[in-house]
């Protein structure tokens, strides 16, 4: 009994617990992003990284609940928005547009 | 003065002009034969279409009374207030299940009753449960022998081990599946977002990304569901654009697995109960015209 019960703590502490999803695409000028993108969402302390695939589409697993910064890391720029994530998945769809030299990140 | 005699010139105009007025008569008698036989052959189709036009469109309205009675009657014994037994009702969902799965959303019923089994105390408790199941079943097997044939298929299957049991947990990505269906590629992917082992279902979320014209461009549409025993592909689907559906079924879930399948198939062989998109039809409509020159 003594013997499993840390070991039943250690595998509760560490076992992924997740809040929710954000998902959706990057397009710039209309169009796909591309591949390979990196997205990260910064959670208070914590970030959390994934990048885009073939249709620029992305999804990353945040585990509180609450509002993050979402990054798209664009050709040495790091335009980002304000993410909300919930218990459930949530779309956001996002455009990478230039404003004057810099890109913005608007939700479509 | 003597008749000067004829030369042969003149005997052989005489001989043809005879010979052309025979033909003549004989080619004009000819056409009119032939145009009273095809007028009478056209009359004659023209009549056994009309005939046979009429005897479908009676067959099709004494086919529809009989049937709209039949549906009225066994409808009735599910919303009357003093309720058969739950044979009765099993037997009446089979009855509806049979001869309209094709033009009804049966989903509801089957709950129903399938959550009556699950109260119940009778003792042939697992033999309703087996005859619900069943039918059930061979109903979305017959919807996609004829979905299969008419579109494409892809089967997946995974560990309901892996899938989460609630809202928080991480959805399981099953593997892409490419499908051309009428010259338009998509893409589908799938991902379990949620399993309730108790009624056997699946919350799954379904990414269609369709190419547009430009290479570099994808329209990426979800949705979410929850999938189980009791939805019937014909009936219960996504449209997609260019009348073209996807459904998804559940065809096993035991020992540990999921299986389910997606099928992709032309908006013509959704079931009966959908009411067409005029604008879609008239838009397929003036393609074909088009194509057709």
């Amino acid at each position: 009994m003594t013997a499993w019960l840390p070991a039943l703590v250690v595998c509760l502490v560490s076992a992924p617990a997740f809040a929710g999803e954000i998902r959706g695409t990057v397009t710039v000028g209309g169009k796909s992003i591309g591949q390979g993108i990196a997205i990260e969402a910064h959670c208070g302390e914590q970030v959390h990284s994934t990048s885009t695939d073939k249709y620029g589409s992305y999804r990353v697993f945040l585990p509180e609940n609450g509002t993050c910064q979402l990054q798209v890391l664009y050709q040495n720029q790091t335009p980002s928005r304000e993410v909300i994530s919930f218990d459930d998945s949530t779309r956001y769809d996002l455009a990478l547009e230039k404003d004057g030299e810099q890109y913005v990140v608007r939700r479509k | 003065m003597a008749d000067k005699p004829r030369d042969g010139w003149e005997k052989a105009a005489m001989i043809l002009q005879s010979i052309g007025g025979f033909a003549t008569a004989s080619v004009v008698a000819l056409l009119g034969i032939a145009g009273s036989h095809l007028l009478e052959k056209r009359q004659t189709i023209d009549t056994n279409v009309r005939l046979y036009t009429e005897l479908m469109s009676k067959r099709e309205e004494s086919e529809s009374a009989l049937r709209k009675d039949m549906f009225t009657s066994i409808i009735d014994t599910f919303l009357k207030p003093q309720a058969p037994s739950l044979d009765v009702r099993i037997l009446n969902l089979e009855l509806l299940a049979y001869n309209f799965h094709e033009s009804l959303n049966l989903k509801p019923l089957f709950f129903n009753v399938d959550r009556q089994i699950r109260q119940t105390t009778d003792a042939r408790k697992s033999e309703y449960r087996e005859r619900l199941n069943r039918v059930a079943r061979e109903i979305t097997r017959k919807q996609m022998v004829i979905l299969e044939g008419a579109g494409m298929k892809y089967d997946s299957k995974f560990k309901l081990a892996n899938a989460p049991t609630s809202k928080k947990g991480l959805p399981v990505e099953l593997e892409e599946a490419e499908l051309s269906l009428e010259g338009i590629m998509r893409e589908f992917r799938m991902y379990v977002m949620e399993v309730n082992p108790e009624t056997q279902e699946l919350r799954l979320r379904l990414e269609v990304i369709t190419p547009e014209q430009s290479s570099s461009s994808f329209v990426i549409n979800d949705v979410e569901f929850w999938v189980g025993f009791y939805d019937f592909p014909m009936i219960d689907h996504t449209r997609l654009s260019h009348d073209q559906r996807v459904a998804v079924t559940l065809s096993n879930f035991q020992e540990g697995y999921a299986n389910i399948t997606l099928v992709y198939f032309p908006g013509s062989y959704a079931g009966l109960k959908e009411k067409p998109y005029y604008q879609e039809l008239v838009k397929e409509l003036v393609k074909k015209a088009g194509d057709s020159r």
